[in-house]
């Protein structure tokens, strides 16, 4: 359990540093207004209160440093100059680190913390304070060992945390032994409002009863007349004598709890207490007082209260992933079956028929609300990754001696958890990347006329089922001579090859092609982007650069929502069943002999749709389907799509068979990847059917060209 | 005796820590995640004692105990902080504020459900 607990913990930790990260990150934005800088202060002192509970020292000693100083930002005692900041920012890295350490079970030995602890010292002049400051840290350990106690608590139930108050005497007893009673005059002198705080002095009394023998006497004198009395108001006082084997330390203890330094007194006395029977009804009456007016108060929030059940349950509970993980798995066999369902209904006698349909049909809705809301649960702000982005670029900024600003847009857009973790590392190295080839020097800026800090601009947002990241620079665009050059010099173009400005950014893309002049520790040697993109497409994703000279580049990632399934419209072309996803769909045509011009030796068939010309492709030939030996018929559609760049196409096929959910099994994990296939899924017929990867098709058409010309070339030869 | 408890904190380790230890003693426990939320579970709840924290968003201790206290409802229901500040002045401030009591943490269980049972009965 307490393994659970220090797990809990450290999940927190994780939502607590991102907070503090965020808050720091604005701060160094110039917003150092009193809720950021609280909610920084905030989420480093709830890191400090949990660090505690398990005896993590040094998690607790810096985090305490690290506390002060924000305290300090807080009350405005100190000023956040960019030195304070740089200290923050390192500050906020070690305590990740000691988080780290902890959780794997370090003691912060292996965290080399001292400079950064030095320089926070440095700010809240904790070096000058050391003895105050080793108080505070030892007030936060309590003299019992917390991680004891808490052990205690939750191994077995032998021993039911003894709720006595003997404990406590217990202890003190022992602890007092070798020392003799001493006698205590303790005066007590609430403020007036010790009724309205709730305190009853007896429980104080009790508390000071349990420590050696106490006579009380109350003090009435103070009572006003009853003019001016109040009737909520305190006005009495006591006088305790007290005789017992404790330190005043100890006294101060049952106090301390309930009273203020300046409500109470200890001295040592002389050996004589002075008996008086007045006590008992001082005692009394805040309790009299108190219980009529809790009855009732209480009854009517009873009463009054009504959504009771809302309010206990807690808002969040964490789940680990692979339970989530498996129902999605289930939901997309349900998703299966319930296809299955269908097909076998429509082959039922019609009477039968609709009714089966009609439950078929609810099923479907149902379990497709099952599926998105299991899928919402996984699913995750982009923000977990996006925020740690506006760190990164100042720092890449004072590396490589750039000014730049990042603007986030669309932070709070949801992704699948699995598409959010292998996303972070693309967006890093393409911000890397932004920041080293995209943005120039600010010299090269000025003399362009451009303002000195660069600009670049992360977005992101839902469209037609997938999520649209943009980010773009207002840098120098793309050098496509110099891509160009490369990519000829390393065999990859033909040097008289032609190719659209766009073929020739997407060059970047290449494995092996870096066309930084100078090879830089961020961007490294030839790796780069050639990684991010094969990691986008890993998820299943693709990535697009457009770029114009001087102006700017934008990398362009589309990525699916989940990755579990699919709206998909299931097509014909010759013997094989394809999947088209819905979201390309624009249109479905039927295909007219006059719709579509195939002038021979040109581009190939197009299509004239709403006044532009379209390329169209033939699924069976360009997937390579059977196609039944019969040529495509007259009868065929076609189906104009639109790929994430925004450009149409359309795909013919000989039937539309109708639109279902489908599940995504990947192909590379059972098969290879093929080209012009995204992925496939199994038919409720249990037939394996191809998912149709739009947005390869092009390409892919444009290869199968080519080697139809190259091989038409060998035969005329 | 069993009591229903609400406990405001914005720490999850911690209120998980606090319930294991009341509900272990048989007590009934109520969370609530901040101040503000903290009342609203007060006033559907009617809790025998409050534990809560000083520093958290939306409404801090402080704050929750004052506007706790000008319930009517609120005015005699034990309201223990459970906080790491230690200083006088904020002690002070609780107290003025309304705060019945003031412990600091880490807690020691034993010691807070005696405390519990001192102050409510």
């Amino acid at each position: 359990m307490l393994e659970e607990l220090k797990e809990t913990f450290f999940e927190e930790c994780h939502e607590l540093l991102s907070a503090l990260e965020e808050s720091l990150n604005s701060m160094s934005d110039g917003e150092i207004d009193a809720e950021t800088v609280g909610s920084a202060f905030r989420a480093i002192h709830s890191v400090k209160g949990g660090a505690g509970t398990f005896g993590m020292t040094a998690l607790v000693d810096f985090s305490h440093h690290f506390e002060n100083a924000l305290d300090l930002v807080r009350s405005e005692e100190l000023n956040v100059t960019g030195e304070v900041m740089q200290t923050f920012l390192r500050a906020n890295d070690i305590v990740v680190d000691l988080v780290d350490d902890a959780r794997a079970g370090g003691d912060g030995e292996a965290v080399d913390s001292a400079a950064a602890l030095a320089e926070i010292k440095r700010l809240t002049g904790a070096g000058d304070d050391a003895d105050a400051d080793v108080d505070d840290l030892d007030a936060l350990f309590e003299g019992d060992d917390a991680l004891d106690d808490l052990d205690a608590m939750f191994e077995g139930d032998d021993d039911p945390a003894p709720a006595t108050p003997m404990a406590d005497g217990d202890a003190d007893a022992a602890n007092a032994d070798a020392q003799s009673a001493t006698n205590y005059e303790i005066q007590i002198t609430p403020q007036t409002d010790l009724f309205r705080r709730a305190v009853d002095m007896s429980v104080v009394f009790d508390g000071l009863e349990e420590l050696g023998a106490l006579e009380t006497t109350g003090d009435a004198s103070e009572i006003p007349e009853l003019a001016s009395l109040d009737v909520s108001a305190n006005y009495l006082r006591w006088t305790c004598r007290l005789t017992a084997p404790v330190k005043p330390r100890d006294i101060v203890g049952e106090f301390d709890l309930f009273l203020d330094e300046a409500e109470y007194k200890i001295a040592e006395a002389a050996a004589e207490p002075a008996p008086t029977p007045a006590d008992d009804a001082a005692k009394n009456q805040p309790e009299a007082d108190a219980t009529p007016a809790t009855d009732n108060g209480r009854r009517a929030a009873k009463t009054a209260g009504g959504k009771r059940a809302a309010a206990t349950t807690p808002t969040t509970i964490r789940v680990n992933l692979d339970r989530i993980d498996r129902m999605v798995n289930l939901v997309g066999e349900i998703v299966i079956t319930q296809a299955m369902l269908s097909e076998i209904a429509e082959q039922l006698p019609p009477e039968q028929a609709t009714s089966v349909l009609e439950g078929i049909q609810s099923l479907s809705r149902q379990s497709r609300e099952l599926q998105e809301s299991v899928m919402s649960v996984r699913a995750q702000p982009l923000k977990a990754i996006f925020s740690r982005l506006p760190r990164l670029t100042r720092e890449l900024a004072g590396s490589l001696g750039k000014n730049a600003k990042l603007e986030i847009q669309g932070e709070y857009t949801e992704v699948d958890k699995t598409v959010i973790e292998e996303l972070a590392d693309p967006l890093t190295h393409m911000l890397r990347n932004a920041m080293d080839h995209g943005l120039e020097t600010p010299e090269e800026r000025l003399a362009a006329g451009k303002p000195e800090e660069g600009q670049i601009k992360l977005s992101a947002e839902h469209r037609g089922g997938k999520i649209l990241i943009n980010l773009q620079d207002d840098g120098r665009g793309v050098n496509r001579r110099r891509v160009f050059d490369k990519a000829v010099a390393a065999g990859i173009v033909d040097p008289d090859e032609q190719l659209s400005p766009d073929e020739i950014d997407n060059l970047i893309f290449h494995p092996g092609l870096s066309t930084a002049d100078q090879v830089s520790d961020v961007s490294g040697r030839g790796v780069g982007m050639d990684v991010v993109k094969r990691n986008i497409q890993k998820i299943g994703g693709r990535i697009v650069v457009s770029s114009e000279p001087g102006v700017g580049s934008r990398f362009t990632l589309a990525l699916p929502l989940t990755l579990a399934v699919l709206d998909g419209m299931v097509v014909r072309a010759g013997n094989e069943k394809f999947v088209i996803p819905i979201a390309s769909i624009v249109q479905s045509l039927k295909a007219t002999a006059e719709m579509i011009s195939d002038t021979p030796g040109g581009v190939g068939p197009t299509l004239n749709y709403r006044g532009n010309v379209i390329p169209v492709y033939d699924l069976s030939e360009l997937l390579d389907a059977d196609d039944g030996g019969s040529p495509a018929s007259e009868q065929s559609v076609v189906i104009v799509v639109e790929n994430e760049l925004g450009q149409k196409l359309g795909l013919r096929a000989d039937q539309i068979d109708g639109q279902q959910q489908v599940v995504i099994k990947s192909l590379e994990k059972s098969y290879r990847a093929i080209p012009g296939v995204s992925a496939a899924t199994i038919l409720g017929n249990g037939l394996v059917s191809l998912i149709v990867d739009i947005d390869a098709l092009p390409t892919l058409a444009r290869f199968r060209a080519d080697a139809k010309a190259a091989s038409s070339l060998k035969g005329a030869a | 005796m069993s009591k229903k408890v609400l406990t405001i904190d914005d720490t999850k380790t911690l209120r998980m820590a606090l319930a294991a230890t009341l509900s272990d003693a048989g007590h009934e426990v109520v969370e609530a995640v901040d101040g503000q939320h903290g009342l609203e579970v007060y006033g559907a709840e009617a809790p025998d004692l409050v534990i809560t924290d000083l520093n958290m968003p939306v409404m801090d201790g402080i704050e929750f105990v004052r506007q706790c206290r000008a319930r009517p409802d609120g005015g005699k229901v034990p309201i223990i902080i459970l906080t790491t500040e230690t200083s006088p002045e904020m002690k002070s401030e609780g107290r003025r504020a309304g705060a019945t009591g003031w412990m600091v943490k880490p807690f020691n269980p034993d010691k807070l459900l005696s405390i519990i049972d001192r102050v409510c009965p």
